[in-house]
């Protein structure tokens, strides 16, 4: 069994220049600086809504028992699968996240050196 | 055969655009004169390849001698991409220029550009996401007086649409403004076999409703935050993603695998908040 990545004291921060839009029942997710778009289950979109840096990773439970109307301990490993899914997407202060690699096609060029236009594959 | 392929140079980029007969790389020629590049070669000393079909002429192409339907109809496409297609030539020469002004204009990429079809009706713009040949000179949105530009992509900024001018407009003392539409809404028109709904004890493929409402939520799911993420994705940026945001509060997004239901959402779309429509 692998050490959970966040201890209970732990109080994750979001990255900035997200911009974050909450729906009932899922929350989705822009972030500038990969240019990815995140989509996020109820609970993971609710710890995205508490990584202020302030809030605790041991308070969470308790803060999304009265939203989801269950009990605190059955959100504890929810809770941890969030917070590491959103520090495996880069998304938290301090999680280096996936190095983005653009896919470019490589554009032919004349003889002097000018892209030449290709025509998409069919669909 | 091809009769002919004719090079043009476009802002910084190359167009290779190839035609049905001698007749029809003659009306390029005329049409495009001052974008004329006719030694251009490629690296290896290579005829530029084509990225446009043009076809003016289908009685007379060998292309389609032994063809009737859609083919045998003046049409322009890009790889294997139908963009445009008309009993008249010189719409489908129009298309030509319009989608080379959005060749041309694209090189600016301070603006965000985006890759779905545009269909207008008076100021107000609705973008498709669906694959030709879905949707072209569709009857139904004719009759509502709903046209499809020939455009290459639009450009948005917050609620307006941008079409590019044409690109025969670029050398016109009086060029073309862009056209503006306020963006009233977003349809996504999914290809989806049927065989997909099909039970697969029996293989029936007389779905049942409870069978096809369960395969569309997994794969064309219309939930707010489905809609918000697929249609966001289309461009990297906050502004889009607003832009997407309210359109999803407003209720103006769809996503459908009917043809006709498609056209009907698009029609209501446009229609809406106009007290004639």
């Amino acid at each position: 069994m692998t050490d959970p990545r966040f201890a209970p004291s732990d109080t994750p921060l979001g990255v900035d220049g997200v911009e974050t839009a909450v729906f009932d029942g899922e929350a989705v997710l822009f972030q500038e600086s990969a240019a990815m778009v995140h989509r996020l289950n109820a609970v993971a979109g609710a710890v995205w809504l508490l990584c202020d840096g302030e809030t605790t990773v041991a308070s969470m439970p308790e803060e999304l028992a009265g939203v989801f109307g269950v009990p605190a301990g059955d959100l504890v490993e929810p809770i941890g699968e969030a917070l590491d899914g959103l520090a495996a997407a880069g998304l938290l202060v301090g999680e280096p996240g996936p190095i983005h690699l653009p896919l470019v096609p490589e554009v032919p060029r004349a003889a002097d050196g000018t892209p030449i236009l290709v025509a998409p594959p069919d669909p | 055969m091809w009769a002919d392929t004719v090079t043009l140079r476009v802002g910084d980029q190359l167009v290779g655009v190839r035609a049905d007969t001698d007749c029809t790389a003659a009306v390029v020629r005329d049409t495009f004169a001052a974008w004329l590049e006719p030694t251009a070669t490629g690296e290896q000393g290579e005829p530029i390849p084509w990225a446009f079909s043009l076809r003016l002429d289908p009685d007379e192409s060998d292309l389609d001698r032994n063809r009737r339907g859609p083919k045998s109809v003046p049409q322009l496409r890009i790889g294997g991409i139908l963009l445009a297609r008309s009993r008249r030539p010189d719409d489908v020469v129009n298309a030509l220029d319009h989608v080379l002004g959005g060749v041309l204009a694209r090189q600016d990429d301070t603006r965000r550009w985006l890759g779905l079809r545009t269909f207008v009706a008076r100021d107000r713009a609705v973008l498709v996401d669906a694959a030709p040949p879905a949707l072209k000179a569709d009857p139904r949105l004719a009759r509502a007086g709903i046209t499809e530009l020939p455009t290459w992509s639009v450009a948005v900024d917050g609620d307006t649409v941008l079409v590019p001018p044409r690109l025969t407009a670029a050398a016109d003392e009086r060029r073309e403004a862009p056209s503006t539409y306020a963006l009233v809404g977003l349809v996504g028109l999914d290809a989806c076999s049927h065989a997909a709904h099909a039970d697969p004890g029996t293989g029936d493929a007389a779905h049942s409703p409870d069978r096809a409402n369960d395969h569309d939520a997994v794969h064309h799911p219309t939930n707010p935050g489905a809609l918000l993420a697929r249609f966001a994705a289309r461009h990297p940026s906050t502004e889009w993603f607003q832009t997407v945001e309210r359109l999803v509060a407003d209720g103006s997004i769809r996503v459908t695998t009917d043809r006709a239901v498609a056209a009907e959402q698009v029609r209501r779309l446009l229609a809406s908040g106009d007290a004639t429509g």
